[in-house]
């Protein structure tokens, strides 16, 4: 496998970075890094630690690539512990950055008892306010579930993440090595390819546990539909990248926002960009930029996804529906 | 005689853990109910939970006892991050799936005039 790092990998271009991924060797990963700066999404970063977590469980080798030590980036990678993750020396001697107040480093997920301490974990991390850690909780609990029951991965998930706190933005990424979105869905789905499988996915009441109308006693096949539809509601970008099919949830156009944000069931319906032929990655890779801003709650981001759940399901609701009772 | 389950006990302030979810509808949930006991669920300090969670705990109950159970169930303070997401799986847990098949049917095939004139 070959990973260029370049000095611009981030969701609104992220195809041209994974276009130039090899994931041909198994067990062998060699990473090489743009020479005088890095500046990559989180995405990037947990895919990377994805590869090089599978090439040394096979028992393969991790290379880095030389670096200059002008590059300003060696210090936020070595923070972000991506050369631990690799397993290999920084190309240049830096110092450590405090953690604290601007991102999460890259943390391996195996368990649902890991992500729940995790999740608590972190919080102090991003020093950020109650309201703006929710739709991040959420997003991340949602991803890295997924990734624990569906994905199969004997090197469970890659997180890492990185909180810009003048735009009050969370930029996420999970990565796994695992069957993948289109086996997964395989025992009651047949897709023609991989972006079929990953656009099928998306839609709400979509789970490889059952064929059945939204899901099994334990899975409901909602999680990608409302991580998608929490990116959508505050107007950020969403990635999900699975064999060779990619599809990337694109911002409303200006001119359309005037008439406010749609988010829509159906990811045909989104603005988006999707592509069939990228190199194959074995696994699926999440990267989403989360933010509350603007005087909006999430709660009302949860309102407007549940009206859209609501609608794909019916027009009106059936004679002989109960409300919950609320107290 | 009521069954109040707090769920910050189970699941402190953030409910995503869908295992605990799934224990909560088998070993206190179901039991209650099959005694006929009502149920409170009591979020009181879980101002979030995923819809995933709402759906292990509550969506297999409701759609083998049947929309009536929600008469046995009541949800206290829920928050307003938690009141939608409740809604949500109570609604579609309602709903089986011959509703589906019936929304979902493919709609009329072209009349017999137009498939005459592609002749």
């Amino acid at each position: 496998m070959r990973i260029f790092l370049p000095n611009s990998a981030h969701l609104a271009n992220l195809e041209a970075f994974l276009r130039k991924c090899r994931f041909d060797k198994p067990t062998e990963l060699h990473v090489r890094l743009h020479p005088r700066w890095v500046s990559v999404h989180p995405v990037a970063v947990a895919l990377t630690a994805a590869a090089a977590a599978q090439v040394r469980q096979l028992g393969g080798v991790v290379t880095v690539g030389r670096a200059s030590s002008k590059n300003h980036s060696l210090r936020y990678l070595a923070a972000m512990q991506l050369f631990k993750a690799l397993g290999c020396e920084p190309p240049e001697k830096v110092r450590s950055h405090e953690p604290a107040g601007r991102f999460i480093p890259i943390t391996q997920i195996r368990t649902s008892a890991e992500l729940s301490n995790f999740i608590v974990e972190m919080v102090p991390l991003l020093h950020a306010t109650k309201t703006e850690v929710q739709p991040i909780q959420y997003v991340i609990s949602e991803l890295v579930r997924n990734v624990i029951e569906h994905a199969n991965s004997t090197t469970g998930a890659m997180i890492c993440a990185q909180y810009y706190k003048a735009r009050r933005r969370l930029a996420l990424g999970v990565a796994d090595m695992g069957v993948g979105i289109r086996e997964s869905l395989s025992t009651n789905y047949t897709t023609s390819d991989d972006l079929s499988a990953l656009k099928l996915a998306l839609q709400p009441g979509v789970t490889g546990t059952t064929s059945g109308i939204y899901g099994s006693a334990n899975n409901a096949g909602a999680g990608l539909f409302f991580t998608k539809g929490i990116a959508c509601a505050s107007d950020n970008l969403f990635t999900i990248y699975s064999g060779s099919g990619f599809f990337k949830l694109r911002r409303t156009p200006l001119a359309k926002r005037a008439k406010g944000i749609v988010i829509h069931a159906d990811p045909d319906n989104d603005y988006h960009t999707e592509i069939a032929d990228l190199p194959a990655w074995q696994g699926t890779v999440v990267g989403v930029d989360v933010s509350i801003d603007k005087g909006r709650t999430f709660a009302q981001f949860l309102h407007a996804i549940r009206t859209v759940f609501g609608i794909h399901r019916q027009a009106a609701p059936d004679p002989g529906f109960k409300a919950p009772r609320f107290a | 005689m009521t069954t109040t389950i707090l769920l910050h006990d189970v699941v402190g302030p953030f409910a995503e853990d869908k295992d605990a979810a799934r224990d909560l509808r088998i070993n206190q949930i179901e039991p209650a109910l099959d005694a006929g006991v009502p149920v409170e669920l009591d979020f009181a300090g879980v101002p979030l939970a995923t819809q995933s969670f709402l759906h292990a705990m509550l969506s297999a109950t409701i759609r083998s006892r049947g929309a009536q159970v929600l008469d046995q169930i009541v949800f206290k303070n829920c928050s307003p991050a938690v009141k939608p997401l409740v809604a949500l799986v109570a609604e579609y847990s309602q709903e089986t799936d011959a509703m589906r098949d019936r929304r979902t049917r493919p709609e009329k095939r072209p009349s017999t005039i137009a498939s005459r004139k592609n002749r």
